[in-house]
């Protein structure tokens, strides 16, 4: 008798928990899911704003880089480095200085390209 | 302790733990749902914070672009300090001296700006170098501080300074390139309007309004900076040597009018341009006008020329050195009988060229003057050009047109001058001279381009061609320019020595040397003026601005890769 009475007790708590769990574990979830995306969504949020800065403080070098780079290109900074190196340069004779003209290049460049299609109709023949 | 007890700690504690999660919990609703709305917007203001986001101002390089920059923006520092702490702990003197002697700044003034007991924020230095600030930062010194900033930076100091221009502290461009091309320079600043959390950092995902900065356009000059380096130098030379006052110099390409370089002296340093002159910051190869003398004479025999009022072989008399015209005299420096038309120009004679101004006639004269661009703005793209001074033939006296033909009574700037001498060298056909190659964005879109354009033809080719030959007589043996010659090269180009303009006359001791000329005289590449102002003692153009013509020229012609004359010669052109 008391046994019976036990199990329906347990059957009575099973069914009135089951409707009042139910949500609350639908609840839970959603709330978890959206703290983990809100988290997730915080550290990227962070990891743009570190990357940011990052960028900045990049631009800033390149900067610093590209104005040494100005100075070490600087007429005065060349001449005093040859010197230092004991280098002197001298401006080649007009006589040593032979001129293309564009069409002598282009001309060049045609010879050359025909010049390849030959070869590599040899090559292609072999 | 029976089961029954720790039960009852247990519940107990529970319980505690329970009340005090409630009691947050309830806060939470308090602060989120329940504070009224005055106070949650004082909240949000806190918290809220609208930023204008720095703009980097656009690099300004020379022809050859990005390899070699003249002006960039770089993130510097404003040095300040906290003047409570330094007047209460007695460091007043101490950092003061410290920071002027780092900075360079009078230690009196920073002590003067030190000394406010309530003040928490003295700044003592704007838009201070990186690598200076770094070296007052290694200092330590208490109460100092720095706060980031861009600032406009020069890598070459004084180079190229009448050109490039600076900007000012509000970041305006005030002179130079800098000025005229600001609008595509400066860009435009973003805007960032977003929260902070506790700890004064952003908060990425409360971020409300995002404009990212557009970043100024990077302009690329017609200049090249071995010519321009080279050109500083020479008249840095000049000026040390013949005891200048000043002396300024332009190179051009005469087919296109592009400005290969442009230097003035005294310079200054444009990284420290507020502590400069007024005098150092003028761009005399624009900004100043002077009476030519005898360049000039070269438009009154391209004109006689072109009405065909002589030819070169026309012979006219010099007078012995002193003619009398309208009852005032003048003179030749050197006296002359019977002259040709091409000695005329080779000897400079005065006497001649005024004849062949009568030859012409005032209105005659007057109208090749202007469309030779005498007397108006050659239109280069840099702020500053002067017009020159040419009246208007109604306001001439019956010697006007005697004396303007040989540089008196008239004024001009270099660049003028030097448009005569290049219209002349391409064909007859006067460019207007410019500066600024291009302006492109950082996606590359060109947003500006400079371009070759035409203004007038003072001269048909022909005549243009005979100029040159006569011009080359110049440079020749037994002419005045003959110290500007080139190895290799044959160069066409005059002479001038004027006398400055005083009160009521002309200086006998203060001159203004030029020499204005091209090279080579077959098929101009290059034109170039060097003026000298007051050299002492020796003042002839051909002996002081001569000299300083052949350095640079014999530099540029190698630099730009101009053929040598005996090149033409060979090839038969």
């Amino acid at each position: 008798m008391a046994r019976s009475t036990r199990n329906r007790k347990r059957t009575q708590q099973k069914a009135t928990l089951g409707p009042i769990a139910a949500p609350i574990i639908v609840i839970a979830t959603m709330v978890v899911v959206i703290i983990g995306l809100n988290s997730r969504y915080q550290a990227l949020g962070g990891e743009v704003t570190q990357l940011e800065q990052e960028r900045r403080e990049l631009l800033q070098a390149l900067g610093r880089a590209e104005s040494r780079w100005a100075r070490m290109l600087f007429p005065h900074r060349i001449e005093a480095a040859l010197t230092r190196h004991r280098i002197d340069m001298i401006w080649p004779d007009d006589r040593m200085i032979v001129r293309l003209s564009e069409d002598e290049v282009f001309g060049a460049v045609f010879d050359r390209s025909l010049m390849r299609g030959e070869v590599a109709s040899l090559s292609r023949g072999r | 302790m029976n089961e029954r007890g720790m039960r009852l700690r247990f519940t107990w504690c529970g319980g505690v733990m329970f009340l005090a999660l409630l009691t947050l919990c309830m806060r939470l609703v308090h602060l989120h749902i329940l504070t009224d709305a005055h106070a949650r917007e004082i909240i949000v203001a806190n918290r809220t914070f609208t930023t204008k986001l720095d703009v980097e101002r656009g690099k300004i390089c020379d022809r050859n672009g990005d390899a070699s920059i003249l002006a960039m923006d770089i993130v510097g520092r404003d040095i300040c300090a906290d003047p409570s702490a330094l007047v209460s702990n007695s460091l007043i003197k101490a950092v003061a001296a410290s920071l002027a002697e780092d900075l360079d700044l009078d230690t009196d003034r920073i002590e003067r700006k030190l000394s406010v007991p309530g003040s928490r924020y003295a700044r003592i230095a704007m838009k201070v170098h990186p690598d200076l600030a770094a070296k007052v930062e290694a200092r330590e010194l208490e109460g100092v501080f720095f706060e980031k900033t861009n600032v406009r930076y020069y890598p070459h100091g004084d180079f190229l300074c009448h050109v490039l221009g600076f900007v000012n502290y509000n970041g305006d461009g005030s002179a130079g390139v800098e000025q005229k091309m600001d609008i595509f320079l400066r860009g435009c600043p973003g805007i960032l309007e977003s929260r902070k959390n506790a700890l004064r950092q952003e908060l990425y995902t409360q971020r409300g309004r995002h404009i990212p900065s557009m970043e100024g356009a990077n302009i690329s000059l017609t200049i090249d900076q071995f010519v321009q380096c080279r050109v500083e130098d020479v008249l840095d030379e000049v000026v040390a040597e013949h005891n200048a006052k000043g002396a300024w110099a332009i190179v051009q390409r005469v087919r296109t009018g592009e400005i290969v370089a442009m230097a003035s002296r005294p310079s200054y340093d444009l990284n420290m341009f507020t502590s400069s002159d007024a005098n150092a910051r003028l761009n005399r190869a624009i900004g100043y006008t002077f009476e030519p003398g005898s360049t000039f004479k070269a438009i009154v025999f391209a004109a006689a020329l072109e009405e065909g009022r002589v030819t070169p072989d026309t012979k006219i008399d010099c007078e012995y050195g002193t003619w009398m015209h309208a009852g005032r005299p003048l003179r030749d420096y050197h006296p002359y009988g019977i002259l040709s038309v091409a000695d005329g120009l080779k000897k400079s004679s005065n006497i001649l060229s005024a004849k062949l101004e009568l030859m012409l006639g005032d209105r005659l004269f007057y109208s090749y003057m202007r469309a030779f661009g005498i007397g108006q703005r050659s239109g280069l793209d840099l702020p500053g050009e002067e017009a020159g001074i040419l009246h208007p033939v109604r306001k001439w006296s019956k010697v006007s047109g005697s004396r303007m033909c040989i540089g008196q009574g008239v004024a001009v700037s270099a660049m003028q001058m030097l448009g005569v001498y290049s219209a002349i060298a391409n064909d007859g056909v006067l460019m207007k001279p410019y500066i600024v190659a291009e302006a492109h964005a950082k996606d590359g879109t060109v947003l500006h381009m400079g371009k070759p354009e035409p203004l007038s033809r003072p001269v048909s080719s022909r005549n243009a061609a005979l100029m040159r030959q006569l011009l080359a007589r110049v440079t020749e043996k037994g002419g005045t320019g003959r110290r500007a010659r080139v190895e290799g090269y044959t160069v066409a180009g005059k002479t001038g020595t004027a006398q400055k303009a005083i009160k009521g006359g002309y200086s006998s001791v203060n001159h203004i040397a030029s020499f204005v000329g091209f090279l080579p005289a077959e098929s101009p590449e290059l034109s170039i003026i060097v003026v000298v102002d007051d050299p002492q003692p020796i003042h002839t153009g051909g002996r002081v601005a001569g000299p300083a013509f052949q350095k640079i020229a014999e530099y540029a012609v190698r630099r730009m890769d101009v053929p040598a004359s005996n090149h033409f010669k060979l090839a038969g052109r």
